[in-house]
């Protein structure tokens, strides 16, 4: 029989050895399908480490992919620590995309780059942090579940998006914006073709800044009381309005953030396709990073390589394209379900002999014990 | 935890095999782009990349069949594809991916590749690029289409013989000109025959979403009408219209040849049909005898790119004569389904008697004719 029992702490290797065996788990259910499917899996897995990491080129490439899932994911750290479960990064993505490209397309002509492109980028994360407010209210104020209003939250901020694309923003017909001038594009750090942008170094800092947040000050201690008895919170006197609103709206901002900044620095043009779904991608990273924000970034860069790599080994391995799904989520399969192993105890009994009512066995050498004290005493 | 530890061992042991085998052909030279010496003759690499499977039962599947029938026509040409390639970040690299891997001609087959084709142009001059749809051209990078809204109009007439209700359901992806060019040029057919009839509108927001294609499908049926025309690139409107024991017209390839049942192939009275391969063939061989140049093509039904497939047996011979020499006219250059005069849903003549919309007009279309019930976004200029 199997037994779950809650730890109290998960060691340190279970942290670092459990997600490493759920991977290798989820590589050899891959291969299965592989080995159906005639490719040589350990070719493919070559080819994808090869095409996520295999030249300077193809790394800067993983990053651009990982920059706006760093900066998601360690905002969600922050409120998943406060048991806020926003799941609407997509959304407040696409409002920070959308908010900050009005600007690029709009704005002033003459601006200098070096203020536009702030200015973009404070106008993306108030946008996201705005679409993030809402489910915050309407949680504290009539504790409306935020799971389904950030959820459907997505879904507007898909909609509002096509509304300004297929409307004024769109030129001649097409969902296409007309092409960001220079000094709204966000600059690139590497020569081309690579698209590595300083959006790096913002997704950095905030990852370092939700650290610090998190571990060192009153409000991280106040998100994380809150997470775990709301009730508690309230009698320690830690105001439950102001820590929720903020933390959904460094949440949100960052997301918004993300949005921006992938818009302005890779596609350099607003279209439908934002690649919007690193939102969902951004959930899982913070989920396998135990919510820490530092652990967060290297999850992100990991979920990044797979996705990269993946589109990579279409066409060097000229695999079906089913295969990279395949391959993607049984390693996401065996990383959620080896969270269990490290959130709970998992305990193999024997089937017990004895009737449940009667004593107990305790175990062999208790019950051995037990024995000889009764002989003693007999 | 004994369990637990044994089997942490057990993973562990799996991990040195696997890991220590993967990185060792991670190591060993590149797999499949063949740097093996070439033969005689270096055989031209042409790549095609699709926005959905490569087998959908539609629009990419129509291409594949062109690549395919590229291959076999031309011994000296190795080909490969890509598919489901999202239009956003991702397609850039996939283009640079190809042109880094020695690809001589690259085929992208979506609208929404323009971009990403001009950034992976403007730095790999050797490779040639072709876009499908798209309106930017530089030196390598060439655009082409086909006029589909020749055969859509002579399906046009087909559906306007063979409706009940008068009304007709038009599954649409997107409001983009491309899109309202086959709905005017339908509608336009069917018109000529049937006067009274309408065609009403309904957005999927998706080149390629069976399941809502169904549901809009279905929508469609429910609001009495009895012919379902497709315009997105699975057969889905097509199986609902079956099911509900009402015709389809299809689009992309020969659909009812797809069909399962000889009764469900019977309720595709047509489709409009893609033949990619010929053109294909023939920008392959440019590009081998050096006479490339970049441009737009956009061909029709007199240079095969596009036609209607056979006409499905519940349509009486007589209807099927009038759409042949209709499209005589069409082949011998006579007619073009956007001759004046056209009227829009207000009722304005917009293209006035004996004369013809432009090609630029038609490539910025944004309008629907009389008898189209729908309505498309006001886009900025």
């Amino acid at each position: 029989m199997l037994r779950f029992e809650k730890r109290d702490k998960t060691p340190i290797q279970l942290r670092v050895l459990v997600p490493i065996c759920s991977v290798l788990l989820g590589l050899l259910m891959g291969s299965v399908v592989m080995l159906f499917a005639h490719v040589n899996p350990l070719r493919v897995y070559g080819a994808i480490v090869k095409g996520a990491f295999g030249s300077a080129y193809t790394f800067s490439e993983t990053l651009v992919i990982a920059v706006p899932l760093i900066l998601m994911s360690v905002g969600l750290c922050l409120v998943y620590r406060m048991k806020f479960f926003n799941i609407g990064a997509k959304g407040q993505y696409i409002i920070g995309a959308i908010c900050g490209s009005y600007l690029a397309l709009f704005g002033p002509a003459t601006m200098s780059r070096p203020l536009l492109l702030t200015l973009m980028m404070v106008l993306g994360t108030l946008g996201g942090a705005l679409w993030a407010i809402i489910p915050a209210l309407l949680k504290v104020y009539w504790n409306v579940n935020e799971v389904i209003v950030t959820l459907l939250l997505n879904y507007i901020a898909s909609y509002i998006l096509w509304f300004f694309m297929y409307g004024t923003w769109g030129t001649r017909g097409f969902p296409l914006s007309k092409n960001f001038a220079l000094n709204a594009q966000l600059p690139r750090i590497l020569p081309p073709p690579s698209r590595l942008h300083i959006g790096l170094f913002f997704g950095l800092a905030a990852a370092v800044i939700i650290w610090i947040i998190i571990r060192k000050t009153r409000f991280g201690y106040e998100t994380r009381v809150l997470g775990e008895n709301e009730r508690a919170a309230r009698y320690a006197g830690i105001n439950v309005f102001k820590t929720v609103i903020i933390a959904a709206v460094i949440s949100g901002g960052l997301a918004g953030l993300a949005g921006i900044a992938h818009t302005s620095a890779v596609l350099r043009v607003l279209q439908l396709e934002i690649n919007s779904d690193y939102g969902y991608t951004a959930i899982i990273a913070a989920w396998l990073a135990g919510l820490d924000p530092l652990v967060a970034v290297g999850i992100s860069v990991l979920l990044a390589a797979l996705e990269a790599g993946g589109y990579q080994i279409q066409i060097v391995m000229r695999v079906p394209f089913g295969i990279v799904g395949v391959i993607e989520s049984s390693i996401l399969f065996c990383l959620l379900a080896g969270e269990i192993v490290t959130h709970y105890r998992v305990i193999l009994t024997r089937r017990l002999s004895t009737p449940p009512g009667s004593t107990p066995r305790i175990g062999k050498k208790c019950s051995v014990a037990l024995d000889e004290r009764a002989r003693g005493g007999a | 935890m004994k369990f637990l530890r044994i089997s942490l061992v057990v993973l562990l042991a799996i991990a040195f095999v696997v890991g220590s085998t993967g990185c060792k052909t991670a190591a060993t030279p590149t797999p499949t782009p063949t740097p093996t010496p070439a033969p005689a003759a270096k055989k031209l690499k042409v790549a095609f990349v699709y926005v959905g499977p490569h087998n959908d039962g539609g629009y990419s599947q129509a291409h594949e069949d062109g690549r395919l029938y590229l291959q076999q026509n031309d011994p000296n040409v190795e080909t490969t594809y890509a598919e489901s390639i999202p239009e956003g970040s991702q397609s850039e690299k996939t283009f640079r991916d190809y042109a880094s891997a020695g690809y001589d001609l690259v085929f992208g087959t979506s609208f929404g590749f323009m971009d990403a084709m001009v950034n992976a142009a403007k730095d790999n001059p050797t490779t040639k690029f072709m876009h499908a749809s798209g309106y930017k051209r530089s030196d390598n990078l060439g655009t082409y289409f086909g006029r589909m809204e020749q055969p859509d109009y002579l399906s046009g007439l087909i559906a306007g013989k063979m409706t009940k209700t008068n009304k007709i359901g038009f599954v649409l992806p997107f409001s983009i000109p491309e899109c309202i060019r086959e709905v005017d040029a339908f509608t336009v057919g069917l018109r000529e025959v049937n006067p009274k009839a309408t065609v009403t509108v309904v957005y999927t927001n998706s080149w390629f979403d069976p399941a809502k294609e169904g549901d809009s499908a279905k929508s469609l049926l429910n609001k009495g009408c009895d012919i379902i025309v497709s315009g997105v690139d699975s057969p889905a409107p097509l199986d609902a219209a079956f099911k509900a024991g009402k015709y389809g017209i299809g689009y992309d390839m020969d659909m009812a040849a797809g069909m399962k049942t000889p009764e469900e192939a019977k309720s595709v009275l047509t489709s409009r049909i893609w033949h990619w391969g010929p053109y294909y063939l023939k920008v392959a061989q440019s590009v081998e005898d050096g006479t490339w140049k970049s441009g737009d093509y956009w061909g029709g039904m007199a240079d095969g790119i596009v036609d209607i497939a056979p006409v499905s047996s519940a349509v009486p011979q007589a209807v099927i004569d009038y759409v042949n020499t209709r499209k005589q006219l069409i082949l011998d250059g006579k007619y073009t389904p956007f001759d004046g005069p056209m009227v829009n849903q207000a009722g304005k003549v917009i293209v006035p008697k004996g004369t013809t919309m432009s090609d630029a007009d038609q490539l910025n279309l944004q309008w629907f004719v009389q008898g189209v019930i729908g309505a498309i976004p006001k886009s900025g200029s």
